[in-house]
């Protein structure tokens, strides 16, 4: 079934004809740049505080985060991709994993061109991940959990903002060809971690598999977390940065959103069995 | 209330199985799973509100948030002269 799967995606992907560059501009003011519902503030006074030019600039900041962590996230993709390649247990897949590679590598040249032209550069990676011990499969499980994960929220930001017309057309673009291969990588992580927690999950003990799931539900918590990030609301000269992401993320408006848009994200988790 | 003990009350209130009695400066606090590598992101943005300014992130690694002693001389150092 995998492999079958992986050959259909590698064929849609040769087919995928040669982008043309990105229309790149000299400058990106005066634009909206996230759509103000999906801005991590929206729906608390901070935001009604400000004024539209403002909210516009934050919009702008908000994007070059998201941009960001889309950077993050694909670079760790790409390194545990890279580290997979050719894997007795994913030797069969592997000539997809090579376009998958191909188009992260892509993806991650519209998102670093857009923060290193318009924002100056790239907002920091604060996640660090520690060596520790995994049951025999585990590694391998949790890391394309982690990836569906990422790629499935980013993914339902791409396709709300390609759609709205009121962003500027540049970042419109860069979330709709983003979509564009996301939907194939979402279809091949979706079943490499059905096949991997089938194939290893029955094996581990109940606390391996009661422990994978905490896991993904505080990784899950921890990705949404770094959509309220201090450094935007600096950039953007709003007050006590720290203290607003703090209070943003735990306001019921932004819980209230999180779970609107990350509704097929727990949706898929659960089907999948990696969340209570 | 110090820096170090603003660090203390966040690991207290954020650790997992730890207490303010049972908190010393070498509590091993990622061996002992009292805080998790999910946890760091967070406790980052903590220390950075804590020593208003941004940590250098290259570099840093989990030897520095091994135990409160370790993370006061990592990202509080004025405190761990302090001390």
């Amino acid at each position: 079934m995998l492999y079958a799967v992986a050959e259909k995606l590698s064929a849609r992907s040769a087919e995928q004809p040669v982008r043309p560059e990105l229309p790149w501009v000299d400058r990106m003011d005066g634009a909206w740049c996230t759509s103000p519902e999906l801005i991590s503030i929206y729906g608390l006074p901070a935001w009604d505080a400000l004024s539209e030019d403002q909210q516009q600039k934050l919009s702008f900041h908000e994007c070059a985060n998201f941009f960001a962590l889309n950077i993050h996230g694909e670079r760790a993709l790409m390194e545990g991709l890279a580290r997979r390649l050719y894997k007795k247990e994913l030797a069969d897949v592997a000539h997809y994993i090579h376009h998958f590679l191909a188009e992260e590598n892509q993806h991650m040249t519209w998102f670093g061109g857009f923060c290193r032209r318009y924002a100056g550069g790239i907002y920091a990676d604060r996640k660090l991940v520690l060596p520790r011990t995994y049951a025999p499969g585990e590694e391998d499980v949790l890391f394309f959990a982690k990836v569906l994960v990422f790629e499935l929220v980013v993914d339902a930001f791409n396709q709300r903002m390609a759609k709205d017309d009121r962003l500027h057309p540049l970042v419109r673009e860069i979330n709709r060809r983003h979509h564009e291969d996301e939907s194939r990588h979402l279809a091949f992580g979706r079943l490499v971690v059905e096949e991997l927690w089938r194939r290893h999950a029955s094996a581990w003990s109940e606390e391996t598999r009661a422990g994978v799931r905490t896991y993904m539900a505080a990784y899950l918590e921890a990705t949404w977390r770094e959509y309220f990030n201090p450094d935007v609301y600096k950039d953007a000269g709003l007050a006590k940065p720290y203290e607003l992401a703090r209070e943003a993320f735990a306001s019921a408006p932004a819980r209230a959103r999180m779970d609107e848009i990350g509704a097929r994200t727990t949706r898929i988790l659960r089907e999948l069995e990696l969340l209570s | 209330m110090s820096r170090k003990d603003r660090l203390r009350a966040w690991i207290v209130s954020n650790g997992h199985r730890v207490d303010s009695s049972t908190l010393a400066d070498d509590t091993p606090l990622l061996e002992q799973r009292i805080l998790t590598s999910l946890q760091l992101a967070e406790l980052l943005l903590f220390l950075e509100e804590l020593r208003e300014r941004p940590v250098d992130l290259e570099g840093i690694t989990g030897s520095s948030f091994r135990d409160l002693r370790s993370m006061v001389a990592a990202f509080l150092p004025e405190e761990a002269h302090a001390s």
